[in-house]
């Protein structure tokens, strides 16, 4: 699997961790393809193709998610909770992010099934690094 | 005629011991009702007291996750502009810039280290039997890894049982060797060492190290939060670590103290 036709999601409601993330993405080398979502239902929906996503077509089927633990309204791990429970979305690669460095979050997320975990709270060399090692374990090395 | 008046005498005594008896009775009942009452305001004082204090620790403890946020904001926009507007600062903007990435990872730091703090003083001891001996072993193993170059002796008796929570007495493990390490950074001929000994059917256990100890005039500093011995520039550090390390002792009943000579080393004892 190469990074040409990937479409990396990102769930995140804050701007400025949404700009740190683009900037990860982009020293990882991902140019095109990324989606952000701001809501939390919303990616639910959208990973699904039902509601307001419904429409959705097939080639836009995330191949990964950053998904952020704290969301407004559905969080992270209810997210989580939905596209594991979906056939067609059971083994796609979700990572969950958060700020804290509480143990607990990554133990619950592990076991609702998250594919990865990144810290957002580390430096930034380091932040860079761990999105760069989940794009290699979930889309391939960079092209 | 003698007996009717030693008679009527005598029930005036008996009503008069009766009256007393019934005052002291009702004095009685009243000393029982104000004890009662006494202890059901301790009981509701100290209820009242322990949820304050648990508000205080979750509230210390929110804080300090949610200043981890725009700390993080900061401090990768920093490093961002370091890394890609670099050329277009001249040298000055640059060591400013330099200074603010240093200062917010530093805050960083603090956060997270009082996080910790927090987090042991909330969370509940599950104490069960630990070998300390082994703990000790895969802290100085990745203190090892995160610095290759160090050398230096370390002694770790086998099989130091203790009856301790294993994931709170890591953390102490933690803090105490990560000290020791720290402050024998100087010492060409550093050595680490844990022990126990016997005191009065307790056992006392201790880590000793040969670093740059300190000053035992300022021992009464040593365990409270943000208190440093040493210069920054030094031997980094947040000052947060030993006071982690004595909530974690008080918290299994135990205690924590220590012994140093500047310039020679220190010892730290502690019992569960």
């Amino acid at each position: 699997m190469t990074r040409n036709n990937q479409n990396i999601l990102i769930v995140e409601d804050s701007a400025d961790d949404e700009e740190l993330m683009l900037f990860a993405l982009e020293k990882s080398g991902v140019k095109k393809g990324i989606i952000i979502l701001r809501d939390g239902a919303d990616a639910a929906d959208f990973t699904a193709a039902v509601g307001m996503f419904s429409d959705r077509g097939a080639d836009d089927m995330p191949q990964i998610v950053f998904l952020d633990y704290k969301l407004p309204g559905m969080t992270g791990l209810e997210v989580l909770k939905r596209i594991r429970s979906n056939d067609s979305t059971v083994t796609m690669a979700v990572i969950i992010m958060t700020t804290s460095t509480e143990q607990t979050i990554e133990e619950e997320s592990i076991r609702l099934g998250a594919s990865g975990f990144v810290h957002k709270s580390q430096g930034l060399d380091e932040f860079v690094d761990a999105v760069k090692r989940q794009l290699i374990d979930y889309c391939g090395p960079t092209p | 005629m003698r007996r009717p008046r030693i008679s009527s005498k005598l029930s005036r005594s008996v009503k008069y011991i009766e009256e007393l008896h019934s005052e002291l009775n009702k004095a009685n009942n009243g000393l029982l009702a104000l004890t009662a009452e006494m202890e059901q305001r301790v009981t509701r004082r100290t209820e009242q007291l322990e949820a304050v204090n648990a508000e205080l620790e979750s509230f210390g403890y929110s804080v300090s996750h949610d200043l981890r946020q725009p700390l993080r904001v900061i401090e990768g926009f920093s490093q961002a502009l370091l890394e890609e507007c670099q050329d277009k600062l001249d040298d000055v903007g640059v060591d400013y810039l330099v200074r603010i990435c240093r200062g917010t990872r530093r805050m960083a730091d603090l956060i997270d280290d009082l996080l910790n703090l927090s987090r042991i003083t909330i969370s509940a001891i599950q104490k069960t039997d630990i070998d300390l001996s082994e703990i000790a072993r895969t802290v100085i193993k990745q203190l090892q890894e995160s610095d290759t170059k160090r050398k230096l002796k370390v002694e770790i008796p086998d099989g130091l049982d203790a009856h301790g929570d294993p994931r709170l007495m890591h953390a102490a493990m933690e803090n105490l060797l990560g000290n020791a390490w720290k402050f024998t950074a100087n010492n060409p001929n550093a050595e680490i060492e844990l022990g126990s000994l016997d005191k009065k059917r307790e056992k006392i256990y201790f880590v000793r190290d040969n670093g740059a100890g300190f000053n035992m005039e300022y021992a009464d500093k040593l365990f409270g939060a943000f208190q440093r011995l040493h210069q920054e520039s030094e031997f980094p550090g947040t000052g947060i670590g030993l006071a982690t390390v004595q909530r974690i002792m008080r918290k299994h009943g135990g205690d924590i103290w220590a012994e140093s000579e500047e310039g020679k080393g220190a010892t730290f004892y502690f019992s569960l």
